[in-house]
């Protein structure tokens, strides 16, 4: 649907939900949210005063200044676990462009920006993948995407530059505003030479809903979840508009929409690749058991794991993960909680969080800011009796990658699995299980109360600390950084990363000859 | 819907008036009127059916203390008891609490919750029970209930009038909900001091204390630990104190049990509740057996029969009155129609009640409808489609499906398949169920999204499989508590060492 329709369906908030509305934000960000001191540390940013002062000036301010105003406190954190989630109709839609840009550096480190995919009729009209973007809205590209990077949540430079980068032609509404444009001039070169230019419009898409109502592509209800919903929510997207048409719709459960595996030849050998889009998937040991299977079936000489894009998902499936790849005891990364009177109030009313009760009570005396950290998994117990890959390892990442994929990276980092492949220097830094306001309800129905429109929050509960050589350094704002660094190639781009996969299997070769030369 | 109920009528009004050959009359919900039958029915009453029962008519009875999420589960013999206080069980060095109790039940209330719901309604239904306290945490409310559940029941003006916790609040936390009983009014259904006299949970009243919570909305659950000094000061500063009442689990747990004498000396309401199925009896009309036992054989008959029948009725009805005003527990013009009807083998009423059986209990009725009782007086009540079901070998119907009610959707017989089938392959279901959850990315309060229920006790060691969502592979789900306490019921009992508790035994043979 064109995106003037869709916006004409939205309904104004009225005046006393928008005041329950930054409320309630307050009452989050204070309360329970477990970054804030770092954030307000790192990134020098007040939310709490910023919420104070929107609910001062909220009359004065029409539907859309309100959306952006709360969402611009929230994108202030730096911080896609901790999100405003706009009201109905936004839930469940994405606006899209209809094609995809992807960048390359060439010999001179000079980023181009490529149409990587592009639906058949904008191809028609001469947009096809393989295109060289140059202007957006007469705005040189480079310029263009590091406005756009300003505007995204992203919590380092790499990360805000792949998100800034992806939102130039994808927007989940339900975290990020509308586009203000209802259509976008592109400048571009063909693949056979030539300047062209072109107008494309912005169009809304509705994720799958249930029982007629539209759905966040990430449960609501879970506790053991580390993802990134608007990415997970224009992964769907992606998949919808440029998959083939067998893959388009899958159940939840069906492991194709996440997984991946093929063969990289070097030579005569044979080496196991795996692409991970996403650990949002319903069950660890589920995961595990098809996991397990695949990788026995896979060349044994070593393998290449890729999740470069993956928003994230179930932590323990992602630490369990970990447990299949070495026959060492895998130690997962730890989580602690803010130590507000809040959060002592939801470890005291909800059972799940009693370990982390008493660290919380004690902090009155011992001042601490953090409770005691936890495990949220115990990848031996999930991976038992499951087949372990124990050749060489080479795990590709990006910026795109965050929360539980931080911490699978972290883990496989800190557990000196394998060597870590980045085409960004770091990871997204995601390091948090987040909640949503919905759930925080059922434990705290006397500090939170209903949001009306359908409108939501996501907070960050319970931060993630590393272990190994890195114990206790949190993975947010930091994430990963890279053993090696690969900056994409056209040819990557134009031919299934051809070149990132040789760079790895040079890795897992390296590798194999340090390890019989003992 | 109106309704005349005739029998003897036992109100439990002020008067504790009883009409030997009385009518109940009953319109919207609400008590018309109580009259001799030969009176006539109230100014503007409607035409109605009237049920000659033949039998007693007591006030629905209310159980003010339950944990529901838990009550399929038969009784739990855990190993050291007798404990000392209520950490004692649940901590990490009694894993089997987690086997036994946390796991089944989060099963349960995660792949069925509406079977589970239903299942021990009709429980406590079977015990005459109207009211009942113990609601389940839930991930929207529950649409459909049978029962008045005390915990979310909206009655009176208030908008939030009833606070319950299970589980031990801090100070700070005790002392805003002392505020918003000053403020507001309301009650505070508070756990506090489970234990025997000198153990450490006595602090859990001192942090009560120092909150400033003695006050008249606070009705303690338990107070195991309280001495008569502490009965006294809390007295002196609440005016009417109150506390629930459960000697089935204090015993089968401690070994011990509230010292209500003196509690009732210092002028306490002294209320019961059957706490839950794993160390309680099946339903109030149980426990309020156990009550008579421990009244005669430990407190020398302090309480006559009409005192301990008015801790099933007309003292919790007191303590929520409260919150709610004096509407429920008694037989009374404006009162709320609920109602139980109990067979006549007694010529004391009260004593009747105290002996009476599951197979006595002729009629349930709540909001003035019929929801369990013998299938004649339920088609003389005018009960909707009601269920045939089975109690201590009784045919009986109840009424469990509600259209329009989207958590009151199954029949008798579907409640008890969907839990059985859950007991095959307690793994298989939760996966699946795990699944449909996953698959839910709306608004937890839509009345079409999945209700996941969560239990209100203490979880134990469940481990880490918990939290990665997993369910240990050798689950299993123990039989569904029976709804009447029966052979396997007693043999659990013999199998302890809880002399007091084998006397129950001799009202059911």
């Amino acid at each position: 649907m064109p995106l003037a329709d869709f916006l004409a369906r939205v309904q104004p908030l009225s005046l006393a939900s928008r005041y329950v509305l930054v409320a309630q934000a307050q009452a989050i960000i204070e309360g329970l949210y477990v970054h804030l001191r770092l954030k307000r540390a790192m990134h020098a940013v007040d939310p709490v005063q910023r919420l104070r002062l929107l609910a001062r000036r909220l009359e004065s301010m029409s539907d859309l200044q309100f959306h952006a105003e709360l969402g611009g406190v929230f994108r202030s954190l730096r911080d896609l676990h901790t999100t405003y989630q706009l009201p109905d109709p936004y839930r469940g839609h994405v606006a899209t462009l209809g094609f995809l840009v992807e960048r390359y550096f060439d010999e001179a480190d000079k980023p181009h920006y490529v149409i990587s995919k592009a639906e058949r009729d904008l191809a028609e009209r001469g947009l096809r993948p393989g295109s060289e973007v140059v202007a957006w809205n007469a705005v040189p590209i480079e310029r263009a995407v590091e406005l756009n990077a300003e505007r995204q949540a992203g919590s380092n430079a790499s990360a805000r530059i792949a998100r800034g980068l992806e939102a130039m032609t994808l927007r989940p509404l339900r975290t990020t505003l509308p586009p203000d444009e209802e259509w976008v001039t592109v400048g571009f070169r063909p693949p056979r030479g030539g300047n062209r230019e072109l107008r494309v419009h912005w169009l809304v898409y509705a994720l799958p809903g249930s029982g007629g109502r539209a759905q966040d592509p990430v449960p609501t209800a879970a506790v053991n979840l580390g993802i990134d919903l608007g990415r997970e929510a224009t992964r769907h997207v992606k998949r919808a508009l440029f998959a083939t048409t067998k893959a388009r719709v899958v159940p939840p459960q069906d492991l194709h929409a996440v997984l991946r595996f093929e063969t990289v030849r070097s030579g005569r050998t044979r080496y196991g690749y795996v692409r991970i889009f996403s650990f949002n998937v319903t069950r660890a040991r589920y995961f595990l058991e098809a996991m397990g299977r695949a990788l026995a079936r896979l060349p044994q000489n070593g393998l290449i794991i890729d999740i470069r894009g993956n928003p994230g998902g179930h932590i323990p499936a992602a630490e369990g993960l970990l447990q299949l790849l070495t026959d060492r005891p895998v130690t997962p990364v730890r989580f602690s909680m803010t130590t507000t009177p809040t959060a002592l109030s939801l470890c005291d009313a909800t059972p799940e969080l009693a370990p982390w009760r008493d660290s919380i009570a004690a902090s009155v005396e011992t001042g601490e800011a953090y409770s005691q950290g936890f495990f949220l998994s115990n990848p031996a117990e999930l991976a038992a009796e499951l087949p372990r890959y124990l050749a060489p390892k080479v795990l590709i990442l990006d910026a795109l990658c965050y929360s539980a994929a931080d911490i699978f990276a972290a883990g496989f980092q800190d557990n000196r699995i394998g060597t870590v492949l980045g085409t960004d220097e770091q990871s997204g830094a995601g390091g948090a299980n987040v909640w949503t306001h919905d759930l925080l309800r059922v434990w705290l129905p006397q500090t939170l109360g209903a949001l009306d429109g359908g409108a939501g929050f996501r907070v960050a509960l319970r931060r993630a600390t590393r272990t190994g050589v890195h114990d206790g350094v949190p993975l947010e704002d930091l994430g990963v950084t890279a053993d090696q660094v690969h900056r994409l190639k056209k040819l990557d781009l134009t031919s299934n990363n051809e070149d990132l996969k040789r760079t790895a299997v040079e890795i897992l070769q390296t590798a194999e000859r340090e390890a019989a030369a003992g | 819907m109106a309704l005349e109920l005739q029998g003897t009528v036992v109100t439990f009004d002020d008067a504790r008036t009883v009409i030997e050959d009385g009518v109940v009359y009953i319109n919207d919900g609400k008590i018309a009127g109580v009259a001799s039958s030969t009176d006539p029915a109230p100014d503007g009453f409607p035409k109605a059916p009237r049920v000659d029962t033949g039998a007693y008519v007591y006030p629905g009875l209310i159980d003010l203390h339950s944990h529901l999420a838990y009550n399929t589960l038969p009784l739990w013999a855990g190993e050291g008891a007798p404990y000392r206080d209520h950490h004692s069980w649940t901590r990490e060095d009694h894993p089997d609490y987690g086997s036994t109790i946390s796991w089944p039940s989060r099963v349960l209330g995660t792949v069925e919750p509406e079977a589970l719901i239903k299942y021990v309604e009709v429980k406590a239904l079977v015990g005459g029970t109207t009211s009942i306290q113990g609601a389940p945490h839930s991930t929207r409310p529950v649409k459909g209930w049978l029962l008045r559940i005390v915990d979310v029941e909206q009655l009176g003006p208030l908008s939030n009038p009833v606070l319950v916790s299970a589980l031990q609040k801090r100070v700070d936390d005790l002392h805003a909900c002392g505020e918003t009983l000053r403020n507001t009014g309301g009650v505070f259904i508070y756990h506090m001091a489970e234990g025997i006299q000198g153990s450490a949970v006595l602090s859990e009243f001192t942090d009560v204390t120092s909150a400033g919570l003695l006050q008249p909305g606070l009705i303690g659950v338990h107070a195991t630990a309280l001495t008569k000094d502490d009965f006294t000061a809390w007295e002196a500063a609440a005016q009417t104190g109150n506390i629930v009442w459960s000697p089935f689990s204090n015993l089968w747990l401690y070994s011990k049990t509230t010292d209500v004498v003196e509690a009732s000396k210092q002028g306490f309401r002294i209320s019961i509740g059957s706490d839950w199925s794993p160390s309680g009896t099946k339903h109030v009309l149980g426990e309020l057996k156990v009550a008579d036992i421990v009244n005669k054989n430990q407190f020398d008959n302090r309480f006559s029969d009409l005192q301990l029948c008015e801790m099933v009725t007309r003292n919790p009805g007191d303590a929520l009155a409260v919150a709610w005003g004096p509407l429920l527990g008694r037989l009374a013009k404006d009162a709320e129609a609920d109602v139980a009807v109990v067979a006549k083998r007694r010529p004391d009423p009260y004593r009747n009640l105290i002996e009476a059986r599951e197979r006595d209990v002729e009629l349930v009725v709540i909001r003035g409808k019929p929801y369990y009782g013998t299938r004649a007086s339920m088609r003389a009540a005018g009960a909707a489609r009601p269920n045939a079901i089975t109690v201590a070998g009784e045919k009986r119907s109840v009424v469990v499906k509600q259209p329009g009610n989207p958590d009151a959707q199954l029949t008798w017989s579907q409640v008890v398949r969907r839990l059985e089938a859950v007991r095959r392959d307690p793994v298989k279901a939760w996966r699946n169920a795990v699944d449909a959850l996953a698959a839910w990315g709306g608004p937890l309060d839509a009345p079409e999204a999945p209700l996941v229920l969560y239990g209100d006790m203490p979880e134990g060691d469940t481990g880490l499989m918990a939290a990665a969502g997993e369910v240990p592979l050798d689950l299993t789900i123990p039989p569904l508590d029976s709804l009447e306490h029966d052979a396997d019921f007693f043999k659990a009992i013999d199998a302890v060492d809880v002399p007091e508790l084998g006397h129950l035994r001799d009202f059911y043979e």
